[in-house]
């Protein structure tokens, strides 16, 4: 596991985001979509957020981009507060942030050619002639391992992973520092999806780009990242390297996720968890832990507020059990002191 | 919860025997296409069969065949459907609509899509069960609040009167399977039930369908996209690949010793992940705009001769299985 001392690109702190909606009888309601989550990005790393839907991970990801405005919190990009700017301001830092999405057929326009898709992007704030910028697409389609004559056709008339690796070229024409992957593979046959996690690998190997990737394939998650966090209505449950939350996984939802996507590798310690029921907002009332109403070994005490501590060094969990009592939820003896792995 | 391997049953015909089905698009036209090409299924009764592969091999509309709802500007144009020995092509659509109802069910990806959204859940599966049976108003209704508890519903006697909207997403596919379930089904088809949910409500959900099916000794053809799923809730897996049944057998073997290497090629897809890699199959799917003239994954395979190029191979029994590989 790669540990950089670079400093981050990306530093989201205390990240709050409350939605309005209104119920069946009109009543106001407030839903914490996202409730005070902290993580950083650095260069050549790979971040992962992954949850269930409704868990808040694309909403952290909206924030980020200033497609919705934060309640609370910091963020900042390449140490500046982005948050703060104005869109006018903000515009020259968003060529640091590109994003890709999960259907590519809705990312372009359907009547327009690749290319003319792309140029926009290639004009690089004006900065390139008509030349340069031919020169920047023909040289972007090649880096994302196609050929320049496909940039003649139109969205419909390629496949959806020539079009997804298109929408990558297309992000990388500004040269940003950090790409968020909102679910890049989720649209794409299981043949398929490798080559696009192959891709974004070989890219990152090559310019150090770091990648924010919201995704619920668990299994794409271990092939990309070098940190991840695991999100359950509005907050982190467990935050880790890939190999600590994968192999030596302590939130109770943490387990019951990989023990319902049934990898092959790697195999977890601990015994499989089956939660109950399912996600609903109804849980965000409790300020104790959210999973509560699903989780196996709950008990009074998890009506608590359960704040993120740490369990290995760099691993952080919302569960107290989880700490301080980890054999009763079926968890492996913890590692004697001084054996910190 | 997969069960061990059951050997094929040779005495006694299959539930669901599906011969050469061959279905094209809009035939003689400019956009003429054949997805499927003379397609081999046999589902013996009380047995769970998945029906996997990626998008575009033909595995849905295979199901569309059989349940005689194929889409706008499709038509069968080659081979025979049968269903307890009787022929479902040929059949009026009378007899076929009489046979949806009692004796194959469908539910879909999307549970909403088998529920009416302004008729409440239990009025509706009281609905069908009245159709179905010589079950009063009173009678009826009992069956489908019954019914919705069995599948999990919690306080189903008052969520019976409620509508699929206020229902949440595992909650709809609970009452999907319930109405699948109401008439009593030989043959439920499951098309990708799981796939609009979560991780952990999948499982839930498959380990419900699994049981009631068995429960009632019912058979299933569940179709899916992930491998994975097939291997938790199946006895048998067929393996489907542009518009052909490329391998099938007991889920166990076909799974850990794959015989078609197009089967091998999806299954390194899902389980290999190093740092930074998954595997890929190079290449894409043919189109299907014409009749095959070789393996459909010829293009692709790794282990590809020059004989896969030349003829569509027929699926041959090899040892516990079939599989249609020259190579094999």
């Amino acid at each position: 596991m790669r540990e950089s001392v670079t400093s981050p690109l990306l530093e989201v702190r205390d990240l709050v985001k409350d939605y309005v909606s209104r119920d069946a009888k009109l009543r106001q309601r407030v839903v914490r979509a996202v409730d005070g989550v902290s993580f950083e990005v650095r260069p050549a790393e790979t971040f992962a957020i992954v949850g269930e839907s409704g868990s808040g991970k694309s909403t952290v990801g909206r924030v980020i981009l200033k497609l919705t405005d934060a309640t609370e919190g910091r963020v900042s990009l390449m140490g500046e507060d982005v948050l703060e700017l104005d869109e006018k301001r903000f515009r020259p830092m968003r060529r640091h942030l590109q994003m890709v999405f999960q259907d590519p057929l809705a990312a372009f326009d359907p009547r327009a050619t690749i290319r003319s898709s792309l140029r926009e992007f290639a004009e690089f704030g004006g900065e390139r002639t008509l030349s340069q910028q031919d020169e920047a697409i023909e040289e972007a389609i090649r880096n994302v391992g196609l050929s320049p004559e496909i940039a003649h056709r139109r969205p419909a008339e390629v496949s959806g992973g020539q079009l997804q690796r298109l929408s990558v070229a297309r992000s990388l024409l500004v040269e940003p520092r950090l790409l968020f992957l909102d679910e890049p593979t989720s649209s794409l046959d299981v043949s398929i999806r490798g080559q696009i996690v192959n891709l974004l690998t070989s890219l990152q190997e090559a310019d150090g780009l770091a990648y924010l990737l919201v995704a619920h394939d668990l299994r794409v998650v271990y092939a990309m990242a070098h940190r991840v966090a695991v999100m359950y209505l509005g907050q982190f449950v467990e935050i880790g390297t890939r190999d600590q939350v994968y192999t030596h996984a302590a939130h109770p939802y943490t387990r019951g996720l990989l023990e319902a996507a049934q990898l092959e590798e790697p195999g977890h310690a601990g015994a499989p968890v089956r939660l109950s029921g399912e996600i609903s907002t109804d849980h965000l009332s409790s300020p104790g832990c959210h999973l509560m109403p699903r989780c196996p070994y709950s008990e009074s005490k998890c009506a608590e507020p359960q704040p993120l501590r740490e369990t290995r060094a760099g691993q952080l969990v919302r569960c107290w059990k989880a700490v301080e009592a980890p054999v009763s939820i079926g968890l492996p003896e913890p590692p004697p002191p001084g054996d910190r792995s | 919860m997969t069960g061990g391997p059951t050997s094929p049953a040779a005495e006694t015909p299959p539930l669901l025997e599906v011969e050469n089905l061959t279905v094209g698009f809009h035939a003689g036209g400019e956009d003429a296409s054949i997805p499927l090409q003379g397609v081999n299924l046999r589902v013996p009764r009380a047995t769970r069969m998945s029906l996997v592969g990626e998008s575009g091999s033909g595995k849905s509309l295979t199901a569309a065949a059989v349940i005689g709802m194929l889409p706008e500007g499709a038509e069968v144009l080659a081979g025979s459907i049968r269903l307890d020995g009787e022929d479902l092509i040929g059949a009026s659509k009378r007899r076929l609509r009489d046979l949806r109802g009692r004796q194959i069910a469908i539910m879909f990806q999307n549970p909403r899509a088998s529920l009416n959204p302004v008729l409440t859940v239990g009025g509706q599966i009281a609905e069908v069960i009245r159709t179905h049976s010589e079950a009063g108003r009173r009678e009826s209704h009992l069956r489908a609040v019954d019914l919705l508890d069995q599948m999990g519903v919690p306080d189903a006697r008052r969520r019976a009167g409620d509508y699929v909207h206020q229902y949440s997403g595992g909650m709809a596919q609970r009452a999907a399977l319930a109405m699948a379930l109401s008439c009593q089904p030989d043959l439920l088809i499951a098309d990708e039930p799981t796939t609009g949910l979560d991780a952990t409500l999948q499982q839930q959900v498959l380990e419900l369908v699994v049981e009631q099916v068995s429960n009632r000794g019912a058979s299933l053809l569940l179709i899916t996209h992930d491998i994975a799923i097939a291997r938790q809730t199946c006895e048998r897996t067929t393996v489907m690949y542009a518009g052909r049944v490329m391998e099938s057998g007991p889920t166990a073997s076909v799974t850990s010793s794959p015989a078609n290497p197009y089967t091998s090629a999806l299954l390194r897809a899902f389980a290999t992940v190093d740092q930074g890699r998954m595997y890929a199959i190079p290449g894409t799917v043919p189109n299907l705009l014409g009749p095959l003239t070789g393996c459909p994954f010829a293009n692709r395979c790794p282990e590809a001769a020059e004989e896969c190029h030349d003829g569509v191979p027929e699926l041959r029994p090899i040892e516990d299985r079939e599989v249609a590989c020259a190579r094999a």
